[in-house]
Order: structure tokens, then C-alpha cells, then sequence
């Protein structure tokens, strides 16, 4: 079984001395992993992973996850390449297909088809590789192969893709159906569904599973904070909430326990929450410190 | 402190962090104002080098020189843009430029669109800039709220029009006319003032800084000597006396290329030279003697 890793995904932009002090309190709390996140509105990823890797000493940076639609890959390798040199090897690629079609729009770039998209990621991955083994590529990979790999997503295709090729699959935790303006997350058994298919296109192939943890609170009254999440998911019942790894509610202990439980049955060790949760998942991490 | 003149040096980006590191240091220790960044292939990627440029120094101004702004998307570029600014604490100055290495769109799998393409795409970038920055939903917000000086660099009538509309700082190349995607040769005194000239004509009232890329620079006793040689080097694009005359080619002890320096600034309004790296070294002297 593997180890515990925990990061956070930074979402906002602001000054470059607020950067540096959400990176240092992420270190400081025991994360793992700074991400940051490739959407417009957001800050730039490979400026703001180099910067985060030189406020901290330990973290790893990884993107979580750059939309593959949003880069040629040639500028993309010169981008990851040379950023994982400044950050000293520190550097992990998360890769998607892009999800939020106004932001496409916004920037004049065709949205397509699914299919579309996936041939544009599973292109990005092909060139990536090439150049990481290109000893002519310049800059050069601090690490051969190249830095770790995380694919994101929830598709077939994608899962396949990722099971073939990702150091790290990374799993949405969404519904397939989305509902426009709310959260849409997959129930038990459509998560448990997803992590089964990937399990299984894996074969004998080792890889480090990856959730994103869509809701963490830490309280004493679970119920009052599901009602809460509820209120927020209306698809899902509070019952169902309550079985996700996706939606972390209840005591530092009882989450814990849900976490090793979930790395216990579906292989999940590596869980990722999104900046606004970056204090409440802490508490967590120090329960499972060394496990 | 240079007295008006600015002093950049385009650095030659290694792939190691620590080099990087040191490099950076080094020019803000001889006095330079200004450390930049070149756009290619087989080159560090630009703005996550600035940033750790930044991080490394601290007085100096970091600026791309110049981006290849046919590579880039320009919603996806006033993201780059605004983020490394502020990571660098309002440090960035923007350098564009309309790209002229065909090899390098072949390399990225882009076609390379004729001049005038190149040129309608830089301009259609400007104004997306102007409107992001103005955009007070933009984010990152940019650190100024007319964003970061712009740079503007080419030779052509065209862009040289769009820089003295639009450009803080207008970047002449010193280089002659030659047929597109062509090497570049040293243009004479005559047509850099030709150029200066249509570029006061265009100004009229407004202001800007005018920047030249200095191609050579030889610290020396022996003046005569070293344009001799430069004449051989150039092979013969411009005679000894020709070279003896261009504000490309600093030559001479540091109080002659100080003179040269001044009476440039007389003829061209140059006040903004940009020395490449291997020349940083040997040109510290003049920084010393106009201090």
C-alpha cells in the first residue's frame, strides 16, 4: 500500500507576497504537493509553481491539471521542461482535456467534440514523451523519463490513457451528467465504478491513484454539516454524502479513518483539496502523518 | 545609476536553477538595469525565468526580449503576462515582437504566416492586452492598471507604427532590410536614423524610450584595432568607417563608448541599449564610468 500524500490546489490570484505565504503554510501543514490550477481568471501555472518552489523547501509543484486544448505541446514541453529544472526536479504534470467550455470561448479556441479533446490530450502526452527522451531537447527533463505524470479525468478514454501511460491517475470524483451553475458529484458506486475501470486497465501496471476532495469540515456535528452539503449537491442524498471520500465531514478522527478506509478499498492514497479547504483538511494530514 | 541611459542585457537562459540563479545576480551586481529574456525553442521558457529571476535579484527590471507573439494565444497571453507581474512585484516589462525564425514556427507545428500576418496578429494582441488590463475583472489584475511597460521591437514600417501608438519603449533591431525569414545583417548609421526618424515622425507629441539591441561590443584601448576586426567578423557588411559611425557597435575604451554613448542618444534618442550576455562582463566598466 502506498503512503499518504496530500496537496492543495491554488486558485487565487493575487500578490506575489500572498503567493509565497499560502505555499509556505501549505509546507507548514504537512502537504505533499502545491498544485496550481489551468483555468483563466487563475494565475499563469508554470510562474506561479516556480515561484511556490522557491518560498518552500519540500512540497512538490504540480499543475492540477493543465487543460492540454489550451497548449501546443512543443511550447508546452519547453514550459514543463524548463520548469521542472527551476524548481530543481520538484515538478509533477497534471494533464486534463479541458472541462469549462466558456472558457474555450473566451479565448477563441474550438471546443469540439469529446473526442476532439481526448486526441488533442492523448497528443500532448505522445509529444511530451518524445521530447523527455530527445537527449537534443532543450532544456532536459531533471529526471529521465521525464517528471511525473498525472492524468485527470473521468472518461473511458481518458482512464485508459492514463492506466497507459500516467505515473498518476487522478480521478475528478464528478458525475458524468453535469448541471450547469452547481456541483455534480458521482455517487459510491459511480466513483467506485471509475476507480474499478482504471484498476483494471492497469492490469499489473503500478500507479498512484489521486482523488479530488470536493468538501472538507472538520466539526463535531456531521449532520448539520451534510444538511450543509446537501443544500449544495441536491442530487445526492445526505446518506450518499456521506459515503464519499470526495465530500471529508465529521472529526479529525472519523475522517482519517474514512481516508484510510478509502486507500484500503479503492487504492486511493494521494487526496487533493482545493485552496478554500487548504487549513480545514490539516488537523487530517497530521493523523496521517507517516501511515 | 546611469545618468538617462538604461542598461539591459539579454541573458542566455541555462537550464540549471542555480546557474540561472547566479547569472542574474551577477548582471544586477555589475549595475545592469534591465535583465531579458529571449523566446525560442531550445531556450528556457520565458516567464517561469523571470520570475526565478526575480526571486534572485533585487532592484532590476525583468522583461522578454522579445516574445514571438505569433506563438501565443492572446487571452491565454494576458494571463502569462499579469501573473508574472505580479510575482515579480510589478518588476515585468513586455517585449513583443512579431517573430521572424521560420524554423521555429516549423518546429512548433505552426505555419509561418507571412509578415504581414505576423503583424496583425501582434496587433490584435495589443489590443487584447490593453483590454484585459483595463478590465477591472481581469485576473490577475496587473500590478499598474495600464499594466506592464510595453516594449515594441521590429524594423518595418508597420510595426514600428503600432510601437509609437502603442509602446513605452520602442525596440529598433539595428539590423538592414532583407527578405523575410532571411539572417539578419548590421544596418548602417543612416538607416537606423531613417528608422528613428519615421518612428518621431509617427510619435509626434508622445513619448517613448527608444531601446537598441547592441549586436557588438569590444572594450578596448586600441579602437582602431577592434573595428578592424569587427569588420572582418561582420564580412563586410559595413566598412571600418560605416561601423565606426553604428550605435550597434560599442568600441573603445569605457569613457570613448561613454562619448559614443552620448552622442548617440544626440542623433538617435537612444537611451536604452540592450547588450547580450556574453558582452555583460566587458561592458561593466562603462556602467561604472557613466555612474
Amino acid at each position: 500500500m502506498r503512503p499518504f500524500r496530500f496537496g492543495v490546489d491554488l486558485v487565487v490570484p493575487r500578490s506575489r507576497a500572498e503567493w509565497v505565504e499560502k505555499c509556505r503554510k501549505a509546507e507548514d501543514l504537512g502537504y505533499d504537493v502545491v498544485g496550481a490550477a489551468d483555468h483563466l481568471g487563475m494565475a499563469p501555472p508554470f510562474p506561479a509553481l516556480v515561484l511556490a518552489a522557491e518560498a518552500t523547501e519540500r512540497v512538490r509543484l504540480n499543475t492540477f491539471v493543465i487543460n492540454a486544448c489550451f497548449h501546443n505541446p512543443v511550447l508546452l514541453a519547453r514550459d514543463v521542461t524548463g520548469t521542472d529544472q527551476f524548481t530543481g526536479g520538484r515538478l509533477e504534470l497534471g494533464l486534463g482535456a479541458g472541462y469549462v467550455e466558456a472558457e474555450f470561448r473566451a479565448a477563441g479556441i474550438e471546443w469540439g467534440t469529446p473526442g476532439q479533446r481526448f486526441a488533442r490530450l492523448e497528443h500532448a502526452v505522445t509529444e511530451l514523451k518524445r521530447r523527455y527522451a530527445d537527449p537534443e531537447h532543450k532544456p532536459e527533463p531533471v529526471r529521465k523519463p521525464g517528471p511525473p505524470l498525472l492524468l485527470g479525468g473521468r472518461g473511458d478514454r481518458v482512464l485508459k490513457l492514463a492506466a497507459e501511460h500516467a505515473d498518476i491517475v487522478g480521478f475528478t470524483g464528478t458525475a458524468g451528467a453535469k448541471t450547469e451553475g452547481r456541483m455534480a458529484l458521482a455517487n459510491a458506486a459511480e466513483l467506485t465504478g471509475r476507480v474499478e475501470f482504471a484498476r483494471k486497465a492497469l492490469g499489473d501496471r503500478d500507479a498512484e491513484l489521486n482523488l479530488l476532495v470536493h468538501v472538507t469540515r472538520i466539526t463535531g456535528d456531521r449532520r448539520a454539516a451534510l444538511d450543509f452539503v446537501h443544500r449544495r449537491v441536491p442530487d445526492l442524498g445526505v446518506d450518499e454524502l456521506a459515503e464519499l471520500p470526495t465530500v471529508l465531514v465529521g472529526s479529525a478522527e472519523a475522517v482519517a479513518d474514512q481516508l484510510l478506509r478509502t486507500r484500503e478499498t479503492l487504492g486511493i492514497s494521494y487526496f487533493t483539496v482545493i485552496e478554500d479547504d487548504l487549513t480545514r483538511l490539516a488537523p487530517v494530514i497530521e493523523r496521517l502523518h507517516g501511515r | 545609476m546611469t545618468g538617462d541611459f538604461r542598461f539591459g542585457v539579454n541573458m542566455v537562459v541555462p537550464d540549471s536553477r542555480a546557474v540561472w540563479v547566479e547569472k542574474c545576480r551577477k548582471a544586477e551586481d555589475l549595475g545592469f538595469d534591465v535583465l531579458s529574456v529571449a523566446d525560442h525553442l531550445g531556450m528556457a521558457p520565458p516567464f517561469p525565468a523571470l520570475v526565478l529571476a526575480a526571486e534572485a535579484t533585487e532592484r532590476v527590471k525583468v522583461n522578454t526580449f522579445v516574445l514571438n507573439t505569433p506563438f501565443y494565444n492572446p487571452v491565454l497571453l494576458a494571463r502569462e503576462v499579469t501573473g508574472t507581474d505580479q510575482f515579480t512585484d510589478g518588476r515585468l516589462e513586455l517585449g513583443l515582437g512579431a517573430g521572424y525564425v521560420k524554423a521555429e514556427f516549423e518546429a512548433a507545428g505552426m505555419p509561418f504566416p507571412p509578415a504581414r500576418e505576423r503583424v496583425d496578429h501582434l496587433e490584435r494582441t495589443i489590443t487584447e492586452l490593453k483590454r484585459r488590463y483595463a478590465d477591472p475583472e481581469h485576473k490577475p489584475a496587473p500590478v499598474r492598471p495600464a499594466g506592464p511597460p510595453l516594449l515594441l521591437a521590429g524594423r518595418g514600417d508597420r510595426i514600428l507604427t503600432l510601437a509609437a501608438e502603442h509602446a513605452d519603449i520602442i525596440g529598433f533591431t539595428g539590423t538592414a532590410k532583407t527578405p523575410d525569414g532571411a539572417a539578419v545583417v548590421p544596418a548602417s548609421a543612416e538607416d537606423i536614423e531613417e528608422r528613428v526618424k519615421f518612428v518621431r515622425a509617427k510619435l509626434g507629441d508622445r513619448e517613448a524610450e527608444f531601446n537598441l539591441l547592441c549586436h557588438f561590443v569590444s572594450i578596448t584601448d586600441d579602437r582602431a584595432s577592434a573595428l578592424e576586426e569587427l569588420a572582418k567578423l561582420t564580412r563586410g557588411a559595413l566598412s571600418v568607417d560605416q561601423l565606426a559611425e553604428v550605435p550597434t557597435a560599442l568600441v573603445g575604451s569605457p569613457a570613448e563608448v561613454a562619448e559614443q554613448l552620448h552622442a548617440h542618444r544626440e542623433r538617435f534618442g537612444l537611451t536604452y541599449y540592450t547588450v547580450l550576455e556574453h558582452n555583460m562582463e566587458q561592458f561593466a566598466p562603462v556602467l561604472e564610468h557613466l555612474r
